[in-house]
């Protein structure tokens, strides 16, 4: 069977997590309920151990010590500072598979 | 008018005792309970990290652990550093009104000290970027903050006779936190004044100096105390919830969450699963799933917390769950294995 990897949604998070960072983990999980075997939701929480390799950008921004809450989708980033809307998430996501099926 | 400071040198020199002193240090000045204190302690091998940075992957773990150097999380923010008894440590602690300055006047205001100490011997030191002071391109004081409520803490480490060998050994550094600088190691970033004096100093010799530029610069007049009772009780309080604990200097290696989602008969399922060294620690199923045993899904994770993820598929396939359901979530642990 052919294995297409998933895209990978990347929250950031607070310890313990605010109020927006749970809103950001609500929309995310959102998006994973919605794409069944297409996304991979990767949670990071600030000051914390990773539970994966984070992608680049992400990392650049723990180095940065960039604001939390923030989301990012294959890579890219999405939206920081505030919870990101099911739309903008979806459409990142759709842009995503996008890309992947034209490669 | 000069103002009179406790001298506080209570020799603690374990990492974790000590940064429960100074925790509650802070917290009693905000209290009114302790007085207005310069804190001068020196601790064993350690490597404190910072308190929004992950210990995993800032400090050799392992490496630490065979060789005595004990890790513990401060209460500020910053990076990684690398302590011994060849480094020593100032903590002055105050209610913040007691100084007009702002917080970046008051780096410099303590940083001149340090450099007038550096020149005792011989050294030429200054002021660089937010909180460092240096010796031509080489860090030999780092500087921190901490506001808790009303009080303020301003620290500084200064190295006199460190192990440089150790610190580049024990800290694992990111190649990204150097890229904005020309050096590219620690050895290379930082100094000491024994070597830039080229020989072993006395410590107590250098941190009476720095009292000494302190109490000038300031206008403090300093007395010799110690530790109250109440100083000493919530030390030991905060040492036994906090700083002695693995959880707050080390977190959970995996302490975030990885989650995936297939579709079943039943419905989308989501597995989200904490993993630590090829074990579950913790696992939570969702998913628009119609169930005749409502309960069996919570069974499942509590089944599943502490198990093995070799155990994993079988703890699965043993549940009330029906053969597609139990399928899938089989599937989806092993994508949460892969990606361990």
């Amino acid at each position: 069977m052919l294995m297409i990897e998933k895209i990978k949604l990347e929250a950031y998070i607070a310890q313990p997590p605010t109020s927006k960072c749970r809103e950001v983990l609500a929309v995310m999980e959102e998006i994973v309920r919605r794409y069944p075997d297409q996304v991979r939701l990767v949670v990071f929480v600030r000051g914390m151990p990773w539970p994966e390799e984070p992608s680049p950008a992400l990392k650049y921004a723990f180095h940065k010590g960039s604001t939390v809450p923030m989301c990012y989708v294959n890579g890219r980033f999405v939206v920081g500072g505030r919870p990101p809307t099911l739309d903008e998430v979806q459409q990142a996501v759709a842009e995503a598979l996008r890309t992947r099926g034209g490669e | 008018m000069s103002l009179e400071w406790r001298l506080l040198r209570d020799g603690i020199t374990d990492a974790h005792h000590h940064f429960a002193v100074e925790e509650a240090l802070v917290r009693l000045v905000d209290e009114g309970h302790s007085p207005p204190t310069l804190r001068l302690r020196q601790v064993r091998r350690a490597v404190f990290v910072g308190v929004y940075q992950d210990t995993w992957s800032e400090v050799d773990v392992d490496y630490c652990r065979q060789h005595g150097i004990k890790i513990v999380r401060r209460l500020n923010g910053g990076g990684a550093v690398y302590h011994d008894l060849g480094s020593f440590c100032t903590s002055a602690f105050f209610p913040r009104t007691m100084f007009p300055h702002s917080d970046e006047e008051l780096y410099r205001l303590f940083a001149e000290p340090v450099i007038r100490t550096c020149a005792d011997y011989g050294v030429a030191a200054r002021f660089a970027g937010r909180n460092d002071v240096l010796v031509g391109e080489r860090k030999i004081h780092g500087a921190a903050q901490i506001a808790w409520y009303s009080a303020f803490v301003q620290s500084g480490t200064f190295l006199v006779n460190m192990d440089l060998d150790a610190m580049e050994r024990a800290l694992t550094p990111p190649a990204l936190k150097f890229a904005d600088k020309p050096a590219r190691s620690i050895r290379e970033r930082v100094t000491s004044l024994a070597r830039e004096v080229g020989r072993e100093l006395d410590v107590y010799e250098v941190q009476a100096r720095l009292v000494g530029h302190l109490a000038q610069l300031l206008g403090i007049e300093f007395a010799p105390g110690e530790l109250t009772a109440q100083e000493r009780a919530l030390a030991d309080e905060l040492l036994a919830v906090k700083y002695g604990s693995d959880e707050w200097n080390l977190g959970a290696r995996q302490s975030a969450g990885v989650t995936v989602s297939t579709r079943t008969r039943s419905g989308v399922v989501l597995l989200s699963a904490d993993v630590d060294g090829g074990a579950i620690c913790a696992a939570r199923i969702r998913g628009d799933l119609l169930l005749s045993d409502g309960a069996a899904l919570e069974r499942l994770e509590r089944a599943l917390a502490g198990c093995r993820l070799a155990d994993a598929s079988a703890v699965v396939r043993a549940a009330p769950l029906p053969a597609d359901l139990q399928e899938a979530l089989v599937a989806l642990l092993a994508e949460v294995a892969d990606n361990v």
